[in-house]
């Protein structure tokens, strides 16, 4: 436990005491010495601290509780703001932040925090700098952390990544083992905090599949999406799902596709996702326009 | 020695050229194969 916020926390349990250096000071030590114990200059011994702590009317414990929920907090807010740059795709701006904290004392002793941080390292990698061998090595190097972190569904997250990088580089065979074996695993974790991490392995699980012409696969993938969704009665990729759905449809000259092209542009509209409804809007038109010119065909 | 050295500089850079031939010729016909493939609509981006 790093303890270079000790005297933050003093200062800030003294002041929430009402109290004076001196006040405090008076049967414990020096008025010099708490000066000194706030400026960070010393650390107190165990018998200063129990004092100190009497006097302020809290246990011993009480100020390592406070330094350790200032750092999760620290964390838990580095953490957010990164998955708000991912939801915008503001790649540069999360590498910017990653490569801020890789280095502190904090990144390297909180193990999770730093598996975070090789984790959207490799996904800036991707996207910032197109090199997919460098991205890969900063996650399945966050991947081989698995067995020093508690959360378990970080491992699903970061599979979920490579997944996603080997489908945009095309190689959907490998892609797809990656996707079933995080589904896998996301089956067999006891309890599911982010039920988004099974939506987001679905969708990307369908766009493989269907780009390999597995279309009954495909379609079973968004289907379950879309299952998903609906039990948490979420938006959450439904839109693409539908997509996606209306898309394996297509393939297999099914007409309802038609009606899933239509619920994912409603979604999309819902959301006020209008780049996405315009992209399902234009693949729409020509759906019907090639079904209208069939038809004509036939009657001929 | 230098002309050894120089010779398996030479070597060396001649099987890195031919293997990064022969992986872009790999890219460009999985590309080809995808282009076929693929229907005219767009994809949607993935989530991570």
């Amino acid at each position: 436990m790093k303890l270079e916020n000790f005297n933050k926390v003093l200062k800030q349990a003294r002041l929430d005491a009402n109290m004076t250096q001196k006040e405090l000071a008076e049967g414990v030590c020096t008025q010099a010495q708490i000066s000194k114990l706030e400026r960070g200059d010393e650390f107190p011994s165990s018998i200063t601290l129990y004092l100190i702590s009497k006097k302020l009317g809290v246990d011993a414990e009480y100020f390592f509780r406070q330094i350790e929920s200032d750092r999760v907090e620290y964390i838990d807010d580095v953490k957010n703001i990164v998955r708000k740059y991912k939801r915008d795709k503001n790649y540069q701006k999360i590498n910017n932040l990653v490569r801020s904290q890789l280095n502190t004392p904090l990144a390297k002793e909180n193990k999770d925090f730093y598996q975070f941080l090789l984790w959207h390292l490799g996904i800036c990698a991707f996207y910032l700098e197109d090199d997919k061998h460098k991205a890969l090595k900063f996650l399945t190097r966050s991947l081989s952390m698995r067995d020093r972190v508690l959360d378990k569904e970080r491992e699903v997250a970061i599979l979920n990544s490579i997944a996603i990088i080997l489908n945009e580089k095309e190689n959907y065979q490998f892609s797809l083992k990656v996707f079933d074996r995080a589904l896998e695993k996301v089956k067999k974790l006891p309890i599911i905090k982010d039920f988004t991490i099974e939506i987001r392995l679905l969708f990307g699980a369908s766009k493989s599949a269907l780009n390999l012409w597995k279309i009954n696969q495909a379609l079973d993938y968004s289907q379950k999406g879309i299952n998903i969704c609906k039990q948490y009665e979420t938006f959450y990729l439904l839109g693409e799902l539908y997509y996606q759905k209306a898309r394996c449809l297509k393939r297999i000259n099914d007409e309802e596709s038609a009606v899933f092209f239509r619920k994912s542009i409603q979604t999309f509209l819902l959301e006020d996702k209008k780049e996405y409804a315009e992209v399902v809007e234009k693949a729409y038109v020509k759906y019907i326009n090639k079904l209208k010119k069939g038809r004509k065909e036939g009657l001929k | 020695m230098i002309k050894k050295l120089l010779a398996m500089g030479t070597i060396m850079a001649f099987l890195m050229t031919a293997g990064q031939f022969i992986q872009m010729n790999d890219v460009s016909k999985g590309f080809i194969d995808n282009n076929i493939l693929n229907e005219d609509e767009e994809e949607l981006p993935n989530q991570h």
